[in-house]
């Protein structure tokens, strides 16, 4: 691959914007939230994000979020997952290897399933802020 | 420990955006024997008692996680450098921020993976938040000097944003054109 310039990058942005501006602006607020503390580093998060940014961008699925944030703590589950997608309910996965980072985009966001047995239910009880 | 040399990096940078740094640069050093990476920080930076504490991995501030006792971010950037006859200097200062310099020796037996340079550079540029950041990437061989520089303001610029699917593939595009050019031996460098 030629080194590229960032005039070059931006006109590949100009080019996928247009193909973009064609489409729906489906999953406008579509959100995959990554949990990148020290203990979502230490089990693969990093790598269940690019599974994410590639699974996406190889469905053509250009209006997701995919956003990191701190330990949810549920550092026996990660790396954890956040999704937020309209119209289902908001949901944390836990143990997100490639493979179901793949399966989540397959099947929660564009099949609008959950997949089940990565469910857990929110972040641990002594991380939630109490008001 | 992490498993990468890339995960201490994102480990480091984490705690940097953690600290509501406005400023982040990062330097990324390599030339035959070591590894040199720098990070400097202008965020909430710790007092000496703090710094001290970080450095324990039974130690946590309370703030983060109220009633946790662990916090091994910064103890397994200590302890790789320890196991790897390796440096870890960290330096913090509440008003001016934080630096920390971690060194390692290349071809020493049990310094862990590199891990993909390419996805952490990208992973860091887009962490969520308001700051600035600056990666330099440097190589040094016999003979030859090269590097690029990564500038978070201009790739925001350039892409509109570093959150959507579509950017963060593109990013990802850009950045290992600039490593693969930097590897390349034909690649004379200046």
């Amino acid at each position: 691959m030629a080194k590229l310039s960032l005039e070059e990058l931006r006109k590949l942005r100009d080019e996928k914007r247009y193909e973009l501006d064609k489409r729906e602006t489906e999953n406008k607020d579509t959100e995959i939230i990554v949990g990148m503390g020290t203990c979502g580093i230490a089990a693969g998060a990093k790598e269940a994000m690019q599974a994410f940014i590639e699974e996406l961008n190889d469905q053509g699925l250009s209006n997701v979020a995919v956003k990191q944030t701190g330990c949810m703590g549920l550092c026996y589950s990660e790396p954890t997952v956040e999704v937020h997608l309209p119209g289902m309910p908001d949901i944390i996965y836990g143990d997100v290897d490639p493979e179901t980072a793949k399966k989540i985009v397959r099947k929660h966001i564009m099949g609008k399933t959950l997949v089940n047995d990565h469910i857990y239910d929110r972040p641990a009880a002594d991380i939630v802020k109490k008001d | 420990m992490h498993r990468t040399v890339s995960d201490i990096i994102t480990d480091l940078v984490q705690n940097s955006v953690e600290a509501k740094a406005g400023s982040i640069l990062i330097e990324y050093r390599e030339d035959e024997r070591l590894l040199t990476i720098l990070l400097g920080d202008n965020g909430s930076g710790m007092e000496p008692d703090v710094l001290e504490r970080a450095k324990d991995p039974f130690a946590n501030d309370g703030k983060k996680h109220p009633g946790r006792r662990v916090g091994l971010g910064i103890p397994f950037a200590v302890q790789t450098a320890e196991m790897t006859e390796g440096s870890f200097d960290i330096d913090s200062d509440p008003e001016q921020g934080t630096s920390v310099k971690l060194q390692l020796i290349k071809d020493h037996p049990d310094i862990p993976p590199i891990g993909d340079l390419v996805s952490c550079f990208a992973g860091l540029m887009s962490l969520s938040g308001d700051f600035e950041m600056i990666i330099t990437r440097v190589l040094e061989t016999s003979g030859r000097k090269d590097s690029y520089r990564l500038q978070r303001s201009e790739l925001i610029d350039a892409l509109g944003d570093l959150e959507s699917s579509t950017s963060l593939g593109l990013l990802d595009t850009y950045i290992r054109s600039q490593e693969e050019a930097l590897l390349d031996p034909a690649n004379k460098g200046g």
